[in-house]
């Protein structure tokens, strides 16, 4: 293993990504090279080889900055799994690798849809580390965990059929509902790949403080272990119910079949934890088949919506075959349908404290 | 019961107030029993005393009084979405003054409501359950032409969004999901007819007919239940044969007897 000490200088002049937005910058001293075997979280120097699928990258800012061949950026080691663009684990090595996500994941490709263009192809240099020669990781610039807190906001999840079934446009209209009613709104994005995108647009729509997974000190949540995934959620849980806020709205990445998510819902200091889940899909068989399966799991499944809400159609459907009320995507920003989900899950909580029986069947939810 | 009121007969009252308010009142002949009060409200032909008339049987058995209030349409126009705006031509205050009148008259109060209306009439009384759900402790709605849905991004009296002429508009859907409805209509009462509210956005939200309607205003009710963890108290029931005619509703022998073992219970 070489070690290369970094010129402080040229480090500010680098393309730093989103993924490493908790990093203190001033703690790189050298960069490590030669045999060395990167970990998921780890920050890598690399250059830009061809450009491909990724054109740009965002950086910590959320500006989302042209990339040229022969770019030095600084990214992290990750897995990635998104159905619509690609699957990629961490490399074994240092050297050429895939741009999988805007956000800044350095992996190994192993899928792409078909409709995606050849991911960008960079060359990771050299993994960064401070003087003393520690590698940097996203996980050293980790939110702690916090003590119990005395206090328990109502908490909502939105969970999907899939990425782009509408849930982060759910979970921010439903952000912004909320916050009109003059509720203190507190919102997080549990499990994913890092991407400004979506923080960005939970702070946008009003919720404070937001949260997502790299707060927790991941890159992203594909692959980790149940114990890491527990920690995330319990981590940023958490921190967010110590801001005391009135409602707490948590997105859940990608589908509720893709294994973390579905693991998260299997959590039951999670799941028991809940007050309801809104389910966003993108057709009306989908909906259906979400909502049994969350409702399999004693999951309090209250309502749909998502892309399906675009159709009258398929939202007749959806109501039809789920008989769950379906909410327009972007009707969840009007105060008084905000009020009505808001009034719905303080009704649920209050049958649970006069139901004993309800109250344990729901602390056992998600264990299915 | 008041001495003096005749039983086994329809009669008109009239509440004196600055808007004179007429009802019609049946007391059976077998006494009330049970405090039972039947309230039945007509549709746009406002045929209040046929109201009256064709539950008189049903009164009689289950020891029921009947109160029929009538809204003229000069002084309550729009009495189906409970008033013009929320200043004026109020007919749910009109009917609170009725059932305070009948209630002082015959010494059972109405209230909390078993009613039943039909038509213009079921529309009045879904809405007035929405609006005052602990007034009303069961209801039968017959064949409305259509409905306010549980849906507070639509104003009212399409929705329970509040707008200019119904202005802070406060819902409890949890009360109102716990009152047992049923929805009765008639078999042959998918013809838009005439008196149909065919607007296209009701058309295309709620049906285009008043089976599809009642239908999908109960599943959107007992789905909000579902949302709310709350038993689904609302049905949709058939009546064979019957069109939107008040009369052939009334031909059908198990009619009236269902409308009051839902409110009742079977005697």
């Amino acid at each position: 293993m070489q070690m290369q000490k970094i010129n402080r200088d040229n480090l500010f002049r680098l393309k730093w990504a989103y993924t490493t937005r908790n990093v203190d910058r001033s703690h790189v001293g050298l960069l490590l090279s030669g045999d060395v075997h990167p970990a998921a979280g780890d920050l890598t120097l690399a250059r830009v080889d061809e450009i491909g699928q990724h054109r740009r990258l965002e950086l910590t800012t959320s500006r989302r900055a042209d990339l040229f061949e022969g770019d030095h950026i600084v990214v992290a080691f990750g897995n990635r799994y998104a159905p619509d663009q690609f699957e990629g684990v961490v490399p074994e090595h240092l050297g050429p690798c895939r741009l999988v996500a805007a956000g800044g994941v350095a992996a190994r490709l192993l899928n792409s849809h078909d409709r995606m263009k050849q991911a960008t192809r960079i060359t990771t240099l050299g993994l960064l580390a401070d003087a003393e020669g520690n590698r940097l990781n996203l996980r050293s610039y980790r939110l702690p965990q916090t003590v119990a807190i005395d206090s328990e906001p109502l908490m909502l999840a939105v969970a999907g059929t899939s990425m782009n079934a509408g849930k982060t446009t759910a979970c921010a209209n439903l952000v912004k509902g909320l916050v009109r009613r003059r509720l203190k709104v507190a919102a997080a994005k549990l499990t994913g790949t890092g991407a400004g995108a979506d923080y960005r647009l939970l702070v946008d729509a009003g919720a404070d403080p937001v949260y997502d997974f790299v707060d927790a000190g991941y890159v992203s949540t594909y692959r980790i272990s149940r114990d890491a995934l527990c920690d995330v959620v319990l981590t940023l849980c958490g921190r967010l119910t110590a801001t005391r806020p009135e409602v707490i709205v948590l997105e859940i990445a990608d589908g509720i079949l893709q294994q973390e998510t579905a693991q998260v819902f299997g959590m039951a200091e999670f799941a028991g934890r809940l007050d309801g889940v809104m389910f966003a899909a993108n057709d009306a068989l989908g909906a259906q088949a979400g909502v049994a399966w969350l409702a399999a799991r004693q999951l309090p499944v209250i309502g749909v919506t998502g892309v399906l809400t675009s159709s009258p159609l398929a939202t007749r459907e959806a109501e039809a075959a789920t008989g769950l009320p379906v909410f327009h995507t972007s009707a969840l920003q009007h105060s008084n349908v905000a009020a009505l989900i808001y009034n719905c899950l303080r009704s649920r909580r209050r049958i649970l404290a006069q139901d004993p029986a309800a109250a344990a069947q729901q602390a056992a939810a998600g264990g299915s | 019961m008041s001495k003096g009121l005749e039983t086994g007969k329809v009669m008109r009252r009239t509440v004196a107030a600055t808007l004179p308010l007429d009802y019609y009142l049946y007391l059976p002949e077998s006494g009330i029993k049970e405090q039972r009060v039947f309230v039945t409200i007509h549709g746009i032909s406002r045929n209040a005393r046929e109201h009256a008339e064709g539950f008189a049987v049903q009164a009689e058995r289950y020891g029921a009084a009947i109160v029929a209030p009538l809204f003229p349409e000069d002084d309550f126009p729009r009495y189906q979405r409970l008033g013009n705006s929320v200043h004026e031509g109020r007919a749910d205050s009109a009917f609170d003054r009725i059932m305070h009148d009948a209630a002082e008259l015959i010494g059972c109060d109405p209230l909390p409501l078993r009613g039943f209306g039909f038509s213009g009439g079921g529309q009045f009384l879904h809405r007035y359950a929405l609006f005052y759900p602990r007034r009303v402790e069961r209801m039968v709605v017959g064949a409305p032409g259509w409905y306010t849905f549980p849906d507070p991004s639509q104003r009212y009296p399409l929705g329970l969004r509040s707008s200019k002429e119904w202005p802070r508009l406060r819902f409890n859907p949890v009360r109102f999901l716990s009152i047992p409805t049923v929805v009765l209509v008639g078999e042959e009462d998918d013809i838009r007819d005439e008196d149909l509210n065919k607007s296209r956005r009701i058309d295309a939200v709620q049906g285009l007919n008043r089976v599809e309607r009642g239908r999908r205003w109960v599943h959107a009710m007992n789905a909000l239940a579902r949302a709310y963890q709350v038993p689904a108290q609302f049905r949709c029931e058939i009546i064979p044969n019957a069109s939107h005619a008040y009369e052939s509703y009334h031909a059908h022998p198990a009619f009236t007897e269902r409308v009051f073992t839902h409110l009742f219970g079977v005697v």
